[in-house]
């Protein structure tokens, strides 16, 4: 693959020529590294840390970061390292789960509404309108008081909130299609809906969808957090980013690292997975410039190579 | 899509001068009139989903509620048809003990009703999230104007390595921060509520405010750098107008219709942030309450702020709908022009 691009000149198909334009986005590339980084390491947290996250040891409570502890522990003792990655490992859970899961549902309404049109139209906009002035706090305080508390009840209300800015995403770009003439075209040559919808509007509404859904995650695990923080989330000593934040604001001024690390934590995650879906919704847009044919190993290497004029 | 649209709007304008004001008149009349009529339904699906959730809990005190009050028009239409004490007669007795009797159910029988409980607790809420809304459309929109304007300067990418951080730091990192700089090294403000201190409230704001201008500032800019690609632009630039008249009477009125639209999103994300500083300022507010009431598990409070904050939220949003109507001339007439077809749309939602 990476000898046809250097050989060729020529765009390739959308999503090639979007991974070109892709890398040679220094930010995004890097944004988006250092978020599979805080993924990869949170899922492995069972095998990078040695502690448990709820080994408490009280007679080594509030450390500094040391070689034995690396960012010190917190007030019970435990080591905030393994914390803040288990933390992670829940937060990101849930984030992913109920974003995909309002990404399924969403994208199967605005499919429906959007190919069939009609009567189910008409049916479908008001409700997501109804279901779009929801606010997602109130909802997961109905849902984590209807469902059981602190088992994480209040991912079902994140992933209702988040349904429908796909399906209106999804909605506007199918109906959009289905009124061009190529859909009349493939509908007299005999292809049948699924058909349509697989072959023609999934790939038109991909591109955007992608962009969504990384706008979605970013704000599902705010949510997330903020929900921990107001101790509707999760329960302790279940580490979570958000309560872990909650329980250590009692020490900020004895020990502000307590605080300042799932900070830092969250704010990154939040920051790479916005500055990557900025990068994506650009390499994405078909009217963007490509940047001049180079291999991917070359656009990777041009990372290092070249500073200034980012952008 | 723009285009066309700011195409009719300066025709509709055109129209207007010629003295045919009154059929504009009209149809934005109708349009409000229809918006509103449209926001009752949806009030009432949502106060259902939520009273169905709550009434099906274990043990939930909802379902103990007598039907009968004790005296009103909707018993005696009760006994007249002698209706059975079920769960819909309930949904309809709490629907109409709202509406008549501003009574929201009361969660001890002791208690003097949830209503007087909260009354000032709505106002504290209201204030923050009005002035949080403002505050953010105000400072938003001007900054993302500012940076589309400057596109690939220094400017705007100062303002967009803002936003991008505001928009992914959490609202308690911010009101944390924000308190121990402003309240605690410099002490200029109070650090938790104070009634009679209207300073109390400059924070608390701020903190809401913040997240919010980050998405509204993001969105203003890419919807302005969008119009201003558009034909009509370059035709105004070329006519001769100045730039500021181009930017401030023509491009603008279309930048804000994305803005706008998305206005009752923002009130639901702010309502996220006013959550997160009541709790943290000690602000007495909805939020509050309705953490209290989650700890103690009374489900009666739960619902009613819930009840009542959506009832607000709606209102709001409806606001920003007739707003919308009032930017975008093709929502107008499609409501003004098609009654046909909205009549099955009403009928459905």
């Amino acid at each position: 693959m990476n000898g046809k691009v250097l050989r060729s000149d020529r765009a390739g198909g959308i999503w090639k020529d979007a991974l070109r334009r892709f890398c040679a986005n220094r930010i995004a590339v890097i944004s988006l590294a250092v978020f599979l980084l805080i993924c990869l390491s949170c899922a492995l947290a069972p095998w990078l840390t040695k502690y448990s996250y709820t080994a408490i040891n009280v007679h080594n409570t509030l450390a500094k970061p040391s070689a034995e502890h690396w960012l010190g522990t917190d007030n019970l003792g435990r080591d905030i390292l393994t914390r803040t990655l288990y933390g992670g490992r829940m937060t990101l859970r849930i984030a992913f789960a109920s974003t995909v899961t309002a990404l399924i549902i969403g994208s199967v309404i605005g499919l429906a509404a959007g190919y069939f049109g009609g009567r189910f139209d008409f049916l479908i906009s008001p409700v997501m309108d109804i279901v779009a002035s929801i606010p997602v706090i109130l909802l997961a305080l109905v849902f984590e008081a209807a469902l059981g508390w602190g088992r994480g009840n209040f991912m079902y209300a994140i992933a209702i909130a988040a349904i429908p800015q796909f399906a209106r995403l999804v909605h506007v770009c199918a109906a959009s299609v289905m009124g061009s003439e190529y859909i009349q075209a493939a509908r007299a040559l005999g292809v049948g809906p699924f058909g349509i919808i697989s072959r023609h509007i999934i790939h038109n509404v991909a591109p955007a969808l992608i962009v969504r859904f990384t706008g979605a995650l970013a704000e599902s695990m705010l949510t997330c957090t903020v929900l921990g923080y107001l101790s509707i989330g999760i329960n302790p000593p279940t580490p979570e980013w958000g309560n872990i934040i909650y329980h250590a604001r009692n020490y900020i001024r004895l020990a502000p690292h307590l605080m300042i690390i799932p900070c830092a934590a969250i704010s990154l995650t939040g920051i790479s997975v916005s500055l990557a879906g900025d990068g994506l919704r650009d390499a994405l847009d078909p009217r963007g410039e490509l940047p001049a044919a180079r291999g991917l190993t070359a656009g990777f290497l041009s990372l290092f190579k070249r500073r200034g004029a980012a952008n | 899509m723009s285009a066309r649209v700011g195409m009719s709007s300066d025709a509709e304008k055109r129209a207007g001068k010629k003295g045919n004001r009154t059929g504009v008149r009209l149809k934005v009349a109708r349009y409000i009139i229809k918006r509103t009529l449209l926001f009752i339904p949806a009030i009432l699906v949502i106060l259902f989903i939520l009273y169905t959730l709550i009434y099906f809990l274990p043990g939930s005190r909802m379902a103990m509620m007598p039907i009968s009050r004790g005296g009103d028009a909707l018993d005696s239409l009760f006994t007249s048809i002698s209706a059975p004490d079920n769960f819909f007669t309930k949904f309809v007795r709490y629907i109409y003990n709202i509406i008549a009797h501003r009574d929201f159910g009361r969660s001890t029988p002791s208690s003097a009703g949830l209503m007087s409980d909260i009354a000032y607790r709505i106002k504290n809420t209201l204030l923050l999230l009005l002035t949080g809304v403002g505050a953010t459309i105000v400072v938003g929109v001007p900054l993302g104007i500012y940076a589309a304007l400057r596109k690939g300067r220094a400017a705007d990418r100062v303002v967009s390595v803002i936003t991008v951080f505001l928009s992914a730091l959490p609202p308690y990192t911010v009101a944390i921060v924000l308190a121990i700089v402003i309240c605690v090294r410099l002490s200029l403000l109070p650090v938790t509520h104070v009634a009679s201190d209207p300073k109390a409230y400059i924070l608390p704001t701020v903190t809401i405010a913040l997240g919010g201008i980050a998405s509204v500032a993001r969105m203003a800019r890419s919807s302005m750098l969008e119009v201003l690609e558009q034909p009509y632009i370059t035709a105004l630039r070329s006519k001769g107008l100045p730039e500021r008249s181009v930017i401030l009477k023509h491009a603008l009125k279309n930048a804000m219709i994305p803005v706008i639209s998305a206005l009752g999103g923002l009130i639901a994300q702010l309502l996220c942030g006013t959550f997160v500083v009541e709790n943290f300022f000690m602000v007495p507010g909805l939020g509050s309450f309705m953490l209290n009431s989650l700890s103690v598990r009374d489900h009666f409070e739960i619902l009613g702020c819930a009840v009542i904050l959506i009832i607000i939220l709606m209102c709001m949003n409806l606001v920003s709908d007739i707003l919308y109507g009032f930017v975008n001339p093709k929502i107008r007439l499609r409501y003004a022009e098609k009654p046909a077809r909205r009549k099955r749309k009403e009928a459905a939602g």
